[in-house]
């Protein structure tokens, strides 16, 4: 049974690590944490359902997703949080707080409070490895997950763009000095943060259900993972998602499956206790 | 420490990452003296204030306070409580808060304070007091007329006197003005000299940190010149402003 | 007019208008509003000075409740005292959490209190053998002063008022002392703060448990009011909605939070046929309110000075 509580909490800890890094994507550019990113998720899965029972083709359908939701998190930059008078980080909390109401509500008034069950993505129903059966949305879940870090990975890291996404996290003044359009870099984090968030919770639906309301749980469970790994950094964010997963399906297991979400939220709250910076920690999150 | 001191500076480094944005400074504020620490940006000055202040951590050295007090061993808060304080450079008023309420903030910890005391008003006949105090700091320095009205109600040369009434206001023996003299023009520049002979004479030393040489040869008895994290010069204002290094350090090579 | 003056005519007038109002189904719908009051009132604190948010509070209100419930049928401890027992006890909860957490930056606040609500909404659903799970937990004795039983609903409703002006006169006498003044250096000029002996972090600790303790005791009051709780009462939208009736009154305003809550909590309860459209309500308001109104809308008034 552990391999298979493992492997369980490995696929649910990828999908938190995606939305961690969504986090830490909008935070490097924007020091906004923003609090509609689970929204992100919940809006993936939704529509993913919506799409796949109005029958279009899964590759255009998944393609759809996540334009919409990356739209969503380019409008919410360029919209809502650039045109704020006094943009403290009390109001921006408030403010994305705000935004996820209003997306949660919308949901809950045109698709109603039902769990939705999404098909898998792959024609056959499941495999199995080591004796040990699985959906076969597992394989999708994975694969997609990898790709998705992979390509943000090489976004950050290899591309012009990622220098210059590291440029305004770093001195915003000077990039829009050296004419760099600060607003379109910080708008443009949005709409990857929404992407990674609206592929996740496309991948995850066929496991979990689609649901207008796991937004902002899921959110917190990103955030729990960004924390465990230590909040900013991206290789911490995958860690502590698959840590955050792990644990949680284990407890679930072992223990009860009831306390299972309260699991995500303990670790949290300990590691905050105990090394704020997380495992990979790094200084920005003390106050000067 | 040396006697007629009252502040002394020890070999301070600071380095952030790999920068050394201090390297080894010393030198000492005498009591009664008007101490100005002056250099081009990025100089080291700012850095060295937030360390005198506890914002900032040196790497090594030590500050001596009065009785051999090291001031690294207090927590930033507890600074003004020996009778150090200071004003700041980006005016840092309450914009909530009156004029009024800004400088008695400067007596928040005169307060001998405990919620009983406060949920049952007890605290008030302390308060009177820190009001007179700062009614009295305000008539000092002459801005009595501005201490109903709001921050952004007031001249920024008034601000800037505000900054220092709430510095002022705690009596300390050590006042440390943050550039007093950065966006005031000619007439607030010589009200703000005039407020600051006045501070000196009621026996309170002085350290300024200050980016125009001439407002600093005009006020100060010392003088110490910094020039990438190095002290370069120290001395009387005449001598100090014929050094061959500090005009290099000020017109470049 | 002072604020502090403005308010206690308020409250006042709703302790006056106990008396004229019959239907008892109104006298609840405000006394209800009235305990929401205590808790906004406690989160204004929070947010206007000491510039955090808690996303939780809805936690610390149903720990009240529960705590309390739990005292005084499982230990036949006297009523009033469990309630002040289980506010203490939220106090130092509070305490534990807020020590670490508001040395960092203020999203973490937000995001730990948020994981408190939620693990505290978990463990009423689950711990069914102390709170009955999601079926509730009855049984509560009633309040009363010696032979004098808060039986009906006007009696609570003039008690409940009563309550909400002590707390109010609480909140004014912390906020208009030096100690607000301190407060409300640390929200706007933190270092100012630090520079003039503010030991800026434990202000903000004190402040966050004494808004945890305002939430518990409106929590324990509306368990032994009601006899009947159910963790349903303590979800995470209900902390949402009391951080839009604080921010939307004004964060530092006591004043304008005390009418935004009681027609706030009160409307759902009169426009019933909006009940689905009640998240896009507030998130509107916390949306337009952020954007355009930091203050709320107890921002727009000036107020005389408290203190010469």
């Amino acid at each position: 049974m552990f391999v298979q509580y493992t492997i369980n909490g490995v696929i649910t800890g990828l999908i938190y690590a995606l939305i961690a890094l969504g986090f830490n994507l909008i935070y490097s550019t924007t020091r906004i944490v923003n609090f509609a990113q689970g929204e992100f998720v919940m809006l993936g899965g939704m529509l993913q359902f919506y799409f796949m029972s109005i029958h279009i083709p899964l590759a255009i359908s998944l393609f759809l997703v996540s334009l919409i939701v990356g739209l969503l998190g380019y409008i919410i930059q360029f919209v809502f949080i650039k045109n704020t008078k006094n943009p403290t980080e009390l109001s921006l909390i408030i403010l994305t707080i705000g935004l996820a109401m209003i997306i949660r509500g919308f949901t809950m008034i045109i698709f109603g409070k039902n769990a939705y069950p999404v098909n898998q993505f792959l024609p056959f129903e499941s495999i199995t490895i080591f004796g040990l059966t699985f959906s076969s949305q597992y394989l999708v879940v994975l694969i997609g997950a990898l790709i998705l870090a992979g390509f943000l990975f090489y976004l950050l890291n290899m591309t012009n763009f990622g220098k210059v996404m590291l440029a305004v996290s770093q001195n915003p003044l000077a990039c829009s000095i050296f004419g760099i359009d600060v607003e379109k870099v910080k708008s443009v984090s949005f709409f990857l943060s929404g992407f990674l968030g609206a592929v996740g919770g496309s991948i995850i639906a066929p496991i979990s259900f689609a649901k207008y309301n796991i937004g902002l749980i899921m959110g917190l469970k990103g955030f729990s993972a960004s924390v465990v790994g230590g909040f900013g950094n991206n290789v911490g964010a995958i860690a502590g998602g698959l840590i955050i997963g792990i644990s949680e399906s284990l407890s679930a297991g072992y223990i009860s499956s009831s306390y299972k979400d309260a699991v995500a939220f303990f670790i949290m709250i300990l590691v905050l206790f105990i090394k704020p910076s997380g495992i990979f920690g790094s200084k920005d999150i003390e106050r000067v | 420490m040396e006697k007629g001191n009252i502040l002394e500076i020890k070999n301070i480094t600071k380095s952030f990452g790999g920068i050394r944005a201090i390297d080894g400074v010393s030198f000492s504020v005498k009591k009664k003296q008007i101490k100005a620490l002056v250099g081009p940006n990025g100089a080291g000055k700012t850095t060295l204030f937030n360390i005198l202040t506890g914002i900032y951590r040196a790497d090594s050295g030590e500050v001596i306070f009065k009785k051999e007090k090291n001031l690294f061993s207090y927590k930033p808060h507890r600074l003004i409580n020996l009778g150090i304080s200071r004003t700041f450079q980006n005016i840092q008023l309450v914009d909530s808060l009156t004029i009024k309420d800004n400088i008695a903030l400067g007596l928040h910890s005169a307060i001998k304070t405990n919620p009983i005391y406060v949920i049952f008003g007890l605290s008030r006949k302390q308060e009177r007091e820190v009001f007179e105090k700062v009614d009295k700091v305000s008539k000092f320095l002459r801005i009595e007329e501005y201490l109903l009205k709001f921050p952004n109600q007031i001249p920024f040369g008034v601000k800037r006197l505000v900054e220092i009434a709430r510095a002022l206001v705690s009596e300390p023996e050590l006042i440390l003005l943050d550039e007093p003299a950065a966006g005031l023009n000619e007439r607030e520049t010589e009200l703000l000299l005039k407020s600051i002979f006045r501070i000196w004479e009621r026996n309170i030393s002085i350290l300024l940190i200050e980016h125009d040489v001439e407002f600093v040869t005009s006020c100060s008895h010392s003088i110490v010149v910094m020039d990438s994290g190095k002290k370069i010069a120290e001395g009387l204002p005449s001598e100090v402003m014929n050094d061959r290094r500090v005009i290099k350090a000020y017109m470049g090579e | 007019m002072k604020e502090n003056v403005a308010s206690y005519l308020l409250i006042g007038l709703f302790f006056f208008s106990g008396f004229l109002i019959k239907n008892p189904f109104i006298l609840n719908m405000i006394s209800i509003a009235a305990l929401t009051v205590i808790v906004v009132m406690g989160l204004n604190l929070l947010l206007g000075y000491a510039g955090q948010v808690s996303l939780g509070h809805a936690g610390f209100v149903a720990l009240g409740a529960y705590l309390s419930s739990i005292l005084a049928i499982k230990f036949n401890v006297n009523p009033w005292l469990s309630i002040f027992v289980s506010s203490i006890l939220t106090f130092l909860f509070a305490l534990i959490i807020g020590y670490p957490t508001l040395k960092l930056k203020g999203h973490y606040l937000a995001m730990a209190t948020l994981a408190i609500g939620e693990i505290i909404y978990i463990f009423a659903n689950n711990l069914v053998n102390l709170t009955g799970g999601h079926q509730g937990l009855t049984g509560m004795p009633m309040l009363s002063i010696g032979n004098f039983v808060f039986n009906n609903e006007r009696k609570f409703f003039l008690f409940v008022w009563v309550v909400v002006f002590l707390f109010a006169f609480l909140s004014f006498r912390i906020v208009n002392s030096h100690f607000g003044r301190a407060l409300k250096a640390i929200h706007e000029k933190e270092l100012a703060a630090l520079s003039f002996g503010v030991n800026v972090h434990l202000y903000k600790v004190i402040i966050f448990s004494l808004s945890a303790f305002y939430a518990a005791l409106a929590g324990g009051l509306y368990a032994f009011y009601l006899g009947f709780i159910s963790p349903s009462s303590f979800d995470l939208l209900k902390s949402i909605n009391y951080v839009v009736m604080a921010f939307v009154g004004g964060i530092d305003s006591i004043f304008g939070s005390l009418i935004v809550t009681v027609v706030l909590s009160s409307l759902p309860n009169i426009l019933t046929f909006l009940q689905d459209y009640w998240p896009i309500v507030n998130g509107s308001l916390l949306i337009v309110a952020a954007m355009f109104m930091p203050k709320g809308l107890g921002g727009f008034i000036r107020w005389k000075r408290e203190i010469f």
